[in-house]
């Protein structure tokens, strides 16, 4: 029993990097625009904040600068796919490329230099509550900032006019242009602020998982929340469940690995990863079966006014 | 009130195309000369030395040569499969499985067969193991529609464990220092190379795969569905074609020709399997591909040009010690600077006076 | 300032004139809109009507040329301005949100509270939809309304957001008879609450029965203004086609002493849509050589699927297909073409054509096994040239060259060129779904003649459509489905329009 409490406490700290990159990926899709470069915007987000912290030893300004940073790298990708109308795909791609290179040149000095993890801040009373409490209110901020953020994307997103207004935008930017809300003022804040979300996503690893920075801190975890956004039906909650079923394949792996059962550790690595394929797979199967398709109509499509006449 | 505003272009030429490529290359050059000179190193004086070493100097020759192979098969493994709209971010993976079966082949066989009888099977070996690595997202995408970007992308990072579970355990030779690396070809088992330079037959081989896939595309009805299918799949439904078979044999064999980039690297270039023996090759090629538009002639211009990219950066690395990811920042680079300006292949901006 | 001189008028266009690369759309056009009048624009196809009417909606400015609302001089730079001013537009083309609910459709861009009341909006829309005799489910979402619905939204949304002048761009031509109806109804109930309406149309009956004033536009010219009464049917058609003859078909009617052969003979026949539902069900269906089967119903009933059964796209799951006395199980898309049945499909540049292929490569689709494009074992380039060229020449299809991308094409030529490459083969069987529709007068004059000769000939057709005037000029024999049955069986003579209508709406007539 206490064994699962512990892999559950884990699986929430392995999750909480995925959730917001999720969340970041969720908003920016909505929006109508893929976002493939999580990897590359995570790496930025994580070398920021572990400099930042380095030297000027505040978690807090850690977070924000890498949220700074991530946003402003994934400007280049709003202006190539919503101003210049490029592919998405390919400019995710470059992203993930261009981030990744970014974090490796600037942060090869750094490897070795170790900054203090974030610590545990229990919730008076709640974190009192057997079992539950300590796996979900014995936690540090960034885990409760990421609650936070669950919940207030979710009413943005389906109680607010605001929300309305993206959710369109990612369905039928035409018709939004056509009663007057601007597709490029919506769709670049979507892409700006969900980069934001996956850079604070990149920061949870040196501030909270590792301590440290090497080259390629995220290691692949990038490429999962953007399989989680199909996951998670383009919706804050289900982004939630996925990030934490996944942070649990992860902990559950670390925790194996640590037993020393004899499996060699390069199959427990491959374990998220085959995962994340075979859930994807069954959520493709569910959605075909289903026919209805909950992804947003207009994903991946630029938008040009004045393209019929 | 004066603004901007795009029009679109009636008639678009090659040379507009091509002359906007080009100057979203100098653009890349130059920005990723900012990026030099932000951590420390003279742009002008990096460039200098990159066209007196490479361009100006017969090795730099040679080391472009052997480069450029990875990146023909590679690029035309992904521009296959772009040909029908399928994005096959695995070609990493399949090149790395595909040096997995070389390597056993080699480590396996190669003191008893001849090198007529090593390189063929080798090649093919490495053609099925990456078909086969293919199989999985091929099948995914051509049976239940799976999302192939996602599920190539997680399987380059299933297929480097598998080797590293295979360079620290079973396969490590034992006079290595313990370095995760294989017993050494044998000579059977080794690409041969041009008169005495490093290059090795490898770039036949790469040239051939172009030409065959250039050759099949344009010239067979397969190539004409695989077209269409990539064109309007709603034209190949009504035309009554198989989109599932075709589908699922354009992404084997698409992993089939990055398998033959590995087996060429482990062969011609290292003559062993070791940890890390691809520097993104597999990702390179779809920056190849999209340079190239896919086209297979092009490719083998833009490999050439990823040549010079990756050759240059090697050289950063050993004259400033500046970290392999100089190579990948400058290919992000690169893929942003192409893609914004593909808008003006097909529009030309406008300056618009309009009175208010 | 520059103002208007008649204050009676709502708008009033002067001198507008828009370009876009390589076409005139609009050339100098004048136009006024008085208060409470409906003002009906009459145009061909590529007359430069939408041109007009999405500058009046502020989607993009003219080149020149002043617009005046209630007799103020207005330059639109972005819809909401226009929005602002109390003009709505209802698209012809539903610019609807599939997936959100028809609240969300109507309150989309207008000003509302940050945090929704959903409540509050519903109520608000249920009343004003009530005031005008539209009445829709204010929490359904679009996908589960019908046509006439969703276009009730349409109209609900421009009201909702306060408009006096109301564009309703061909809003008939999707609806069923009886959906017309009640249109018109509503239109009336429009006009009767101080709302002006510009109507933009081509079905001459409605046109003349609705509208105060008529304005034809012609290649983006005004050519005449009349008032209703002052004008008829006959010379507004004739002006509308630039003085060319109407819908007249030169076409010598069926040899009588041919043989009617059945070529066709459906039972029962079952089919399910890509979701797995049943959307055909029991289908009979018998068409003889020389002889064109109208199918008429409103779209998404079965028919789209009933021609993909046929053409060997779509399995059936139950009945008998009998093809020339063959009876066939699992047909193949490849044994249909090899029997002889050609296909011109619903929405043509999704399915007729690869857009981005030369239009010499289009002429390979469903013909590509066709020994006359081969070399010895290869696809030969020239020989695909060349008789792209010739076909072009045949069937008029006018482009810069063979090797013209065919998305470019224009609807007409497009539907020449799939036209041209189905009738290439020795054809038994056409299917024909929706062959005229949004095609300029000359195109559909020309596809209609080429259909109709091949019937003269002997030619089996199945002519699927929704446009009640087609199916009455081309067919021999009408069946109409509905929900995926067939409701009407008959030979044209004893057809007439109002029970076919009511018939593809479901009512059942005895």
């Amino acid at each position: 029993m206490e064994w699962i409490v512990l892999v559950m406490i884990a699986a929430i700290k392995m999750g909480t990097p995925l959730l917001f990159g999720t969340l970041g990926g969720v908003i920016s899709e909505r929006g109508g625009v893929i976002n493939l470069g999580m990897e590359g915007l995570m790496l930025v987000g994580a070398l920021t904040a572990f400099v930042v912290d380095l030297n000027l030893n505040s978690k807090f300004a850690a977070m924000v600068f890498a949220a700074m940073a991530a946003g402003l790298v994934t400007t280049i990708h709003a202006i190539v796919c919503i101003s210049l109308r490029a592919n998405q795909i390919a400019s995710g791609l470059a992203l993930a490329l261009f981030g990744g290179g970014l974090s490796g040149l600037f942060g090869d000095s750094l490897v070795g230099k170790t900054v203090e993890s974030l610590n545990n801040l229990p919730i008076p009373g709640l974190s009192a509550i057997p079992a539950i409490g300590p796996i979900f209110f014995n936690q540090d901020i960034m885990v409760y900032f990421s609650y936070f953020c669950v919940v207030l994307i979710w009413f943005i997103l389906f109680k607010t006019t605001l929300g309305l207004n993206i959710r369109s935008m990612g369905e039928a930017p035409d018709v939004c242009d056509a009663l007057g809300l601007s597709v490029f003022r919506y769709r670049y804040g979507c892409v700006i602020v969900g980069g934001m979300l996956i850079g604070i996503g990149g920061a949870y690893f040196p501030l909270v998982l590792t301590s440290f920075w090497v080259d390629n801190l995220t290691a692949g975890r990038g490429w999962i929340a953007v399989a989680l956004v199909i996951f998670a039906f383009w919706h804050p909650f289900k982004a939630l469940l996925g990030a934490y079923l996944f942070g649990a394949a992860i902990a559950l792996q670390l925790r194996v690995q640590t037993m020393g059962i004899a499996i060699p550790s390069y199959f427990l690595e491959m374990f998220p990863y085959i995962l994340t394929i075979v859930v994807l797979t069954m959520v493709t199967i569910r959605n075909n079966k289903r026919g209805v398709s909950v992804m947003p109509a207009a994903l991946g499509l630029a938008f040009f006014r004045g393209e019929k006449h | 009130m004066i603004y901007l505003t795009l029009e679109k272009r009636l008639h678009f030429s090659p040379v507009t195309r091509i002359s906007v490529s080009l100057i979203a290359i100098a653009v890349a050059i130059l920005v990723g000369g900012i990026f030099l000179f932000a951590v420390g190193v003279n742009p002008f004086h990096a460039y200098g030395l990159v066209i007196e070493q490479i361009f100006m100097d017969y090795w730099g020759w040679q080391d472009l040569l052997v480069k450029i192979i990875p990146f023909l098969l590679t690029g035309i493994a992904v521009a296959l499969a772009a040909q029908m709209k399928l994005w096959n971010i695995g070609a990493e993976g399949q090149l790395y499985l595909g040096a997995v079966a070389a390597t056993w082949v080699a480590l396996n066989w190669g003191n008893e067969l001849s090198i007529w009888m090593m390189i063929p099977i080798m090649i093919l070996s490495a053609m099925v193991s990456g078909a086969c690595w293919a199989f999985i997202p091929g099948f995914l995408k051509a049976q239940f529609g799976v999302n192939e970007i996602i599920t190539t992308l997680l399987l380059n990072y299933v297929a480097i464990s598998w080797v590293d579970y295979l360079l620290y355990g079973p396969w490590r030779d034992p006079g290595s220092n313990n370095f995760p690396v294989t017993r050494e070809f044998p000579d059977s088992a080794q690409l041969p190379a041009f008169g005495n330079t490093s290059i090795h037959f490898g770039l036949i081989i790469g040239l051939m795969v172009i030409f065959l896939v250039y050759f099949i595309l344009e010239k067979t009805e397969v190539g004409f569905k695989v077209k269409v299918i990539g064109d309007n799949i709603y034209a190949a439904k009504y035309s009554g074609f198989n989109i599932k078979w075709i589908t699922l044999a354009i992404v084997m064999i698409s992993g089939a020709l990055a398998g033959i980039a590995g087996m060429a690297e482990v062969a011609g270039v290292h003559y062993r399997l070791k940890q890390n023996f691809s520097i993104n090759y597999g990702y390179t090629g779809i920056i190849v591909a999209w340079l190239g538009r896919n086209h297979p002639i092009a490719i083998i211009f833009t490999a050439f040009f990823l040549a010079v990219v990756f050759v240059s950066g090697e050289l950063m690395q050993l004259e400033f010690s500046l970290p392999i990811a100089m190579i990948y920042l400058f290919e992000g680079i690169i893929l942003f600077s192409v893609l914004g300006s593909e808008i003006f292949t097909e529009y030309k901006i406008k300056i618009k006076n309009v009175v208010t | 300032m520059q103002t208007s001189h008649n204050p009676h008028l709502v708008l009033e266009l002067r001198g507008i004139t828009k370009a876009f690369p390589g076409l005139i759309a609009n050339d100098r056009v004048d136009f006024t809109l008085k208060q409470g009048e409906i003002h009906t624009i009459l145009g061909e196809n590529g007359a430069g009507k939408s041109t007009l009417m999405n500058m009046i909606a502020g989607l993009y400015p003219p080149d020149h040329g002043d617009i005046f609302i209630y007799g103020k001089k207005v330059h639109f730079t972005n819809p909401r301005q226009s929005i602002n001013h109390g003009i709505g537009m209802v698209h012809q083309h539903f610019m609807l949100i599939r997936n959100h609910t028809v609240t969300e459709n109507i309150i989309l861009g207008t000003p509302q509270h940050f945090k929704l009341n959903f409540r509050r909006v519903n109520e608000e829309i249920r009343m004003l939809g009530e005031k005008y005799g539209l009445i829709v489910e204010p929490h359904k979402k679009i996908q589960e309304l019908s046509v006439g619905e969703q276009q009730r939204v349409e109209i609900l949304k421009v009201l909702y957001r306060g408009a006096k002048i109301l564009i309703l761009d061909e809003p008939t031509a999707v609806l069923t008879p009886q959906e017309s109806e009640a249109l018109y109804q509503i239109i009336a109930n429009m006009i009767q609450k101080d709302h002006s309406i510009i109507f933009i149309s081509h079905k001459m009956k409605e046109v003349m029965s609705l509208s105060d004033r008529i304005t034809v536009l012609n290649r983006g010219k005004i050519l005449a203004t009349f008032i209703k009464n002052e004008t008829d049917a006959q010379k507004l058609a004739k002006i509308m086609m630039g003085n060319e003859e109407g819908k007249e078909l030169s076409v010598s009617s069926p040899a009588p002493n041919q043989r009617h052969e059945v070529v066709l003979q459906l039972e029962k026949i079952c089919a399910n849509d890509d979701r797995g539902y049943q959307i055909l069900n029991e289908v009979d269906l018998e068409i003889r050589s020389g002889q064109i089967v109208g199918l008429a119903g409103v779209s998404g009933n079965g028919q789209a699927q009933l021609a993909e059964v046929l053409s060997g796209i779509r399995p059936m799951e139950s009945g008998s297909y009998t093809y020339w006395g063959e009876k066939l199980n699992a047909p193949t898309v490849s044994d249909m073409i090899a029997r002889g049945l050609g296909y011109i499909p619903e929405d043509r540049k999704r399915y007729g054509i690869a857009g981005s292929l030369s239009i010499a490569h289009n002429f390979l689709l469903r013909d590509h096994k066709n020994p006359k494009f081969y070399g010895q074992q290869f696809l030969d380039i020239n020989k695909m040239n060349q008789y792209a060229r010739v076909k072009m020449e045949e069937f008029d299809i006018r482009a810069a060259s063979e090797k013209t991308q065919a998305g470019v094409l224009s609807g007409g030529n497009i539907q020449k060129t799939i036209l041209a490459r189905e009738s290439s083969r020795e054809l038994k069987f056409l299917i024909a779904s929706q062959p005229i529709r949004g095609l300029d007068v000359h195109a559909t004059a020309f596809i209609q003649k080429v259909i109709l000769q091949a019937k003269s000939e002997g030619l089996a057709v199945l002519l699927i459509t929704e446009d009640l005037d087609e199916l009455f000029l081309m067919s021999d024999h009408i069946y109409v489905i509905c929900g995926g049955k067939m409701v009407g069986n008959m030979p044209k003579e004893e057809a007439n329009i109002e029970q076919i209508g009511l018939m593809m709406t479901g009512v059942t007539v005895s």
